[in-house]
């Protein structure tokens, strides 16, 4: 599957995703219906897949796939039935089971349940970022505005880090960790949220919504929501598009790293711990390797700016890439030149970040 | 396995090619035969069935576009080319029917002015095989070159050696290319591949200078050193025999990655050029055919996509082979 990733050109897929992500969906979401053979293959398909990742016994699998598809099907169907993509709404209750499912996530991956300090921590953060939402939503709807959000993000990291400094108990740093994660993902569900209410008016003024080309609407005066929603929807192709280019040569690198690590003696410790596998992956083995990633995806940046000539090319953007294809184009030395320097630096200063993180992530190259 | 035998081969594996020769054909107390390194490493690549079906696939590709269009005196199997225009006679669609089978009068359908695609495609597949393997031979070679001086000779060769590399690591690999492949006029398909090779090399240089830094500090070259062989000879008879593995393996990436990169840029207008053509032309020519013509778009994105998958499984099915270790299971 991994091969997949970096074996396809970039170009062609960026076209394809032209063809079926846009035109096919803008046709597809006029109407967003469902007929029911559209259902069945979802269902099935998606419950084969989830349940082919948890794996564990025929019988298990069995069921969860049962479960699944039978769960999907409902989904969707009730989808079909109130147009969910044309008015899609997460509301308050189904906002507060997203927030409390997060938590008990969070605390299912650090510590588990029974420690008491991360627990109380993280369930206090939840019910402070449900409770801030739950009065600030009706305010956010009607004035939004970009300071504004970003200041209540800061606000919700505080007050994630405040009941992890004051509940944690005896494992404070790791309550802190959670509770602050659980408040980053609540905030990104909130906005989520927001975006989501604001959608079927988007669709009002822009029938179809996903775009091919450009970076925004010409002539489009909407709310400053709809303004965003717009935005978003302009970079959607051009980022599926370049980070497949960036996918291809993670997978790649976590792969050859993930094989490295698995050789170590600290993983034959846990193993021999009789820690499950899942869990030596997880714990011991990924985070070892994604050290070298760090790097990587700083090292990438000259990857990305070439992956952005060409995506910029497909998706009719202005920036960098079209101002680089066009000087070349009309050999202009001067505006290629501006090119080199500028990505050229920003690759330099990337370069030094990344050796900056490494020394920071793994200490033994700083000695 | 006993400790003995662990110590064996990592002895095994310090000595040059020539020492497995003797070792061939052995049988050890419990009447197993024992195979040498390069024996092994066939077999495990033959037994890596993604590899061999990439290998069959790859090379009927290849086949099929060098025999259709003929090889020099030789005349191709194809009777149709990919200059001349053909009357427009059953519409420009695809003939090629998988039930019943059969190939019919244009197994691709015919572009926009009424070219046979078949003979299109089969030719930019030529000129897009062809510069990738130059792309590969020259990369590797300069590579190779680079990495193992600076590895072998430290100093202020490597420093200057490898800040050259970390010079051209800089630049985007896609914009460099570019002004390259600009620069070279698109006409001469040989001048692309060369001017292409002179930029993918430094992911090569690096690697082998790694290699080459653990492996000068073996005993086999201190050995070679003490007998007072020659840098050069040390370096090609002694070192880079032992460093085969990594340089395979990356030649054969490197050339996956090639095929994608010079696509990219005659997608983009810097590599090949009308009336040449290649598989990247082909698909920026007909991007805007997928509604009304599809199969313009999708033979050559479908051949690209090909040839890249079947090098890239042929270079994991090499990697398995020369370092068991990195099997994943």
């Amino acid at each position: 599957m991994a091969f997949m990733f970096f074996s396809l050109p970039v170009f062609w897929f960026a076209v394809l995703l032209k063809h079926y992500a846009a035109i096919q969906f803008n046709d597809w979401i006029a109407k967003a219906d469902f007929p029911p053979g559209m259902i069945a293959t979802i269902a099935i398909v998606g419950a084969f897949i989830i349940s082919a990742i948890v794996g564990g016994t025929w019988k298990r699998r069995l069921i969860t796939f049962a479960a699944l598809a039978a769960a999907l099907t409902i989904v969707f169907v009730y989808f079909d039935l109130v147009t969910w993509f044309r008015r899609p709404a997460i509301g308050l209750p189904v906002y507060i089971l997203l927030v409390l499912g997060i938590a008990a996530l969070m605390i299912a991956m650090t510590s588990g349940f029974k420690n008491k300090g991360v627990r109380n921590a993280v369930v206090g953060t939840a019910i402070v970022g449900i409770v801030g939402y739950a009065v600030l939503r009706g305010f956010l709807m009607t004035k939004p505005g970009i300071l504004l959000l970003f200041g209540l993000f800061g606000v919700a990291i505080i007050a994630g880090a405040l009941c992890g400094g004051f509940l944690g108990g005896f494992s404070r740093r790791q309550a802190i960790f959670a509770s602050v994660i659980t408040s980053i993902l609540a905030s990104v569900a909130a906005l989520i949220d927001l975006l989501l209410s604001n959608w079927a008016a988007y669709l009002k003024v822009q029938p179809r919504p996903i775009p091919t080309i450009g970076s925004a609407t010409a002539n489009f005066s909407t709310t400053w929501w709809g303004h965003n929603i717009d935005t978003l929807t302009h970079i959607f192709l051009p980022t599926i598009a370049l980070m497949l280019v960036s996918l291809a040569s993670y997978t790649r690198y976590t792969r050859a790293s993930m094989l490295e690590v698995l050789n170590q003696d600290y993983i034959r410790t846990a193993r021999s711990k009789g820690i499950s596998e899942r869990k030596v992956i997880t714990r011991h083995a990924l985070r070892n390797s994604l050290i070298p990633l760090a790097t990587i995806v700083a090292f990438d940046f000259a990857g990305l700016i070439g992956g952005a000539v060409i995506t910029e090319t497909v998706f009719g953007w202005q920036g960098m890439g079209t101002m680089f294809r066009e000087g070349l184009l009309a050999v202009d030395p001067n505006r290629v030149m501006a090119f080199f320097v500028v990505t050229g630096s920003a690759a330099v200063v990337m370069n030094m970040l990344a050796d900056i993180a490494y020394a920071f992530l793994d200490p033994r190259i700083s000695r | 396995m006993s400790d003995d035998t662990t110590n064996e081969e990592t002895m095994s594996e310090q000595q040059s090619a020539e020492a497995f020769e003797v070792e061939e054909n052995l049988e050890d107390a419990a009447g197993h035969r024992s195979y040498s390194q390069g024996t092994l490493i066939r077999r495990r690549f033959f037994r890596h069935r993604g590899a061999m079906v990439a290998l069959t696939v790859l090379t009927l590709i290849v086949l099929m576009a060098f025999t259709s269009a003929g090889i020099g005196p030789i005349p191709g199997w194809w009777p149709k080319n990919f200059i001349d225009l053909y009357p427009n006679t059953g519409g420009p669609e695809p003939t090629l029917r998988l039930w019943p089978f059969r190939i019919g009068e244009h197994p691709f359908g015919k572009n926009t002015i009424g070219k046979d695609y078949f003979a299109l495609v089969m030719e930019g597949t030529r000129k897009s095989v062809i510069i990738a393997f130059v792309v590969g031979i020259i990369a590797t070679t300069i590579g190779t070159i680079i990495g193992a001086a600076a590895g072998y000779f430290r100093g202020i060769i490597e420093s200057l050696l490898m800040r050259a590399t970390d010079l051209v690591i800089i630049i985007p690999l896609l914009v460099l290319a570019s002004v390259l492949g600009r620069m070279s006029n698109g006409n001469n398909v040989l001048l692309l591949a060369l001017v292409l090779g002179v930029v993918v090399w430094t992911g090569m240089a690096r690697l082998v200078r790694g290699e080459v830094l653990s492996l000068r500090e073996r005993e086999f070259v201190h050995a070679a050193r003490a007998i007072g062989t020659s840098h050069w000879r040390i370096i090609f008879r002694h070192i880079l025999p032992n460093a085969i593995g990594t340089i395979v393996v990356n030649a054969t990436l490197l050339i996956a990655s090639a095929i994608l990169l010079e696509t990219a840029l005659s997608f983009l207008g810097f590599g090949v050029q009308s009336p040449q053509t290649s598989l990247g032309l082909l698909i920026s020519d007909y991007q805007s055919a997928l509604t009304t013509r599809p199969w313009l778009f999708w033979w050559p994105g479908v051949f690209i996509l090909a040839i890249a998958l079947c090098v890239n499984f042929i270079g994991d099915g090499l990697r398995d082979a020369f370092d068991p270790r990195q099997q994943m299971d």
